[in-house]
């Protein structure tokens, strides 16, 4: 959907051109605020920080979008800063003081390692290979069963097969993509 | 590791990552997606009704890139206006009473116009030994000059006659015109002495001697006329008249501006001060020619501010060269470099003299000696340096225990020297000009 496409639908119903972009949008946001909220918030924190989100692209569509070259990045743009927004807000910690000797002062220098971040990126992307070497639909069960948590019943009505199936193809999976990655020197 | 950890590596994961995460992410139900359409609507109406109060009338707009322009119209109740003008009027009322009950309370006057004579005319005729005076409304002018002992007043045409007196009546007739033409030369040239410019003082404590400040220039003019310019500039025209008023039998002068410039229409004259005229009974208000008669707080300015000049060349102030220099009693002076602000010793001795008296004056003069030197017709200054005796009157000073000879004024403000506090400086009339004879600090 082009951004003069929902521009036309807003000057008709401003109603319908939310309806249209969280239908068109919805799962694409989620996914993002998804992949920074997982580890700290439920799903309801998610599906609060997803609405936090359409709120400000209503309110972004409330002026003139039909220069905007690209809905999509802008849309994901706002869901990412919102997210980050969130993770903050579900990771603050009851206390925000603690005590400190100078020996540790060295270890606090900075707690980003260059390193470290470049390793777990190519890992990312090495893992993310191997399980879309698995194909469809082994790929997709894995993904959602690990990382959506999404239970069996829930992946086989998305993929139109029973539990029991999606079940025994999960564990197959997992051991295919374990032996690959045995296979490049990967264990876990 | 169990097989979900392995997946926990996406968490906070790169675009890409993501990228090829949300191609495998699971549809969201309709039932999901219209629960968080309804989220999503209810807080956009709710943030978007925050944003739009201030955008009443469509009189503020704001852009994409949040700029915000255009006027905030307030509307306000409909009694207010109505409530704002019955209150407005009340307290122009009140001002308006309020002012007229209290010039009418400072003058007290007793306005009998109807005994003061605009003209005198006396006729007289002698042909057979009698004298015949006729007076027009002034019998006590006559009176007082002829002597009369029989008197016949009819309202307003008085005629009396006389048994002949030829020794006495002559030199009455002579000394009777001269009375009367210099009382209407008095009449017509009573502005002549008043003539000039005048500084209108007035008092917030009544005490306009004292604490009087000046709020406009008043110039008189010989025909009887006056201008008032006030401190900012407002300018006011009128007339004034002769104005006679009697108290206790005594009859007091004054002169009658039209128009209401002053905190009184009547300027009284005073008896022991010809440069001065009062308004009302009180000491609200006067009227001080040129630049004399300075209220004690302006004279207490005055010297104190000559006081920190002298103080500062004593102190310290004044440049010098290095380089041109003599020895006197194993002290070094050397020469002050021009200052404009003192010449020679004798003059700055002479500034000691005219400000100050006492012990003060003896301490100044004394330093006065051991700091400067002549020599060649140039002055010539010890580097014996001490501490300024800094006085404040950035806030002003109070004057209190005034009599004819003496007052005390405060600083309202501290000294600028760490550790003193207000400063209080003791005054002595000494031959017709104040002088300090004492300043004292308060411990801070």
């Amino acid at each position: 959907m082009t951004s003069r496409e929902l521009a036309e639908l807003m000057q008709k119903s401003s109603v319908d051109c939310h309806k249209a972009l969280v239908k068109e949008y919805g799962r694409y946001v989620y996914a993002i605020v998804y992949n920074k909220l997982r580890c700290c918030g439920t799903n309801e924190d998610i599906e609060e920080c997803v609405s936090d989100v359409f709120a400000d692209v209503f309110m972004k569509f409330e002026f003139d979008i039909s220069s905007e070259n690209d809905i999509k990045y802008l849309i994901a743009t706002i869901a990412k800063r919102k997210a980050i927004d969130n993770f903050r807000r579900l990771t603050v910690t009851a206390s925000h003081t603690a005590e400190i000797d100078e020996d540790d002062m060295n270890e606090l220098v900075s707690d980003f390692s260059v390193d470290e971040h470049v390793n777990r990126s190519e890992l990312r992307r090495i893992l993310l290979d191997k399980i879309d070497e698995l194909g469809d639909p082994d790929s997709a069960i894995l993904i959602q069963k690990f990382y959506y948590n999404r239970s069996s019943k829930e992946i086989a009505q998305n993929l139109s097969m029973t539990a029991g199936t999606v079940r025994q193809r999960c564990a197959r999976a997992m051991d295919k993509l374990r032996t690959k990655l045995v296979d490049i020197g990967i264990t876990f | 590791m169990k097989d979900k950890e392995l997946f926990d590596i996406f968490d906070d994961a790169d675009n890409d990552s993501i990228e090829r995460l949300i191609d495998k992410c699971p549809e969201l139900s309709d039932e999901q997606l219209d629960k968080i359409f309804v989220m999503s609507e209810t807080k956009f109406k709710k943030n978007k009704n925050k944003t739009e109060e201030p955008k009443r009338d469509n009189t503020i707009k704001m852009t994409e890139n949040d700029d915000v322009e255009g006027v905030d119209v307030v509307k306000k109740p409909a009694w207010f206006g109505i409530l704002s003008t019955a209150a407005s009027i009340i307290l122009i009322a009140g001002i308006a009473i309020g002012s007229t009950i209290m010039i009418r309370g400072n003058k007290k006057i007793i306005n009998d116009d109807s005994k003061i004579p605009p003209a005198i005319t006396v006729t007289t005729t002698a042909v057979t030994g009698t004298t015949s005076v006729s007076v027009s409304n002034y019998v006590s002018v006559v009176t007082s000059i002829a002597n009369v002992t029989d008197l016949t007043n009819n309202a307003n045409d008085t005629t009396f006659s006389e048994q002949p007196d030829s020794e006495t009546t002559t030199e009455t007739k002579s000394e009777t015109q001269t009375e009367a033409t210099a009382k209407v030369t008095d009449e017509s040239d009573f502005i002549a002495q008043y003539v000039g410019n005048w500084r209108y003082q007035t008092s917030p404590t009544n005490q306009v001697h004292i604490d009087g400040v000046d709020a406009g220039i008043v110039e008189i003019k010989n025909d009887a006329t006056f201008k008032y310019t006030d401190n900012y500039g407002n300018v006011k025209t009128g007339t004034i008249t002769k104005y006679t008023e009697k108290i206790g039998g005594t009859i007091i002068f004054g002169l009658k501006f039209s128009g209401n410039s002053f905190i009184g229409n009547v300027a009284y004259c005073s008896n022991t001060n010809s440069d001065e005229l009062h308004f009302g009974n009180g000491d609200a208000a006067r009227l001080v020619r040129g630049d004399e008669n300075q209220t004690l707080t302006e004279i207490a300015m005055e010297k104190i501010g000559k006081f920190q000049e002298i103080d500062g060349i004593l102190s310290g102030t004044l440049g010098h060269y290095d380089n041109i220099l003599f020895t006197d009693n194993n002290t070094r002076y050397y020469k002050v470099t021009d200052n404009p602000s003192i010449f020679t010793l004798a003059e700055l001795k002479e500034r000691i003299n005219n400000n100050f008296t006492g012990e003060v004056k003896e301490s100044l003069m004394k330093e006065c000696d051991t700091r400067f030197k002549e020599k060649d017709g140039a002055l010539y200054e010890s580097v014996i340096i001490r501490e300024v005796n800094s006085i404040n009157t950035n806030g002003g000073v109070v004057v209190s225990e005034y009599n004819d000879e003496y007052f005390t004024a405060k600083t309202n403000e501290e000294s600028f020297t760490e550790g003193k506090g207000r400063t209080t400086v003791e005054f002595k009339l000494e031959n017709g000009e104040w002088k300090i004879i004492s300043y004292s600090y308060e411990n801070k």
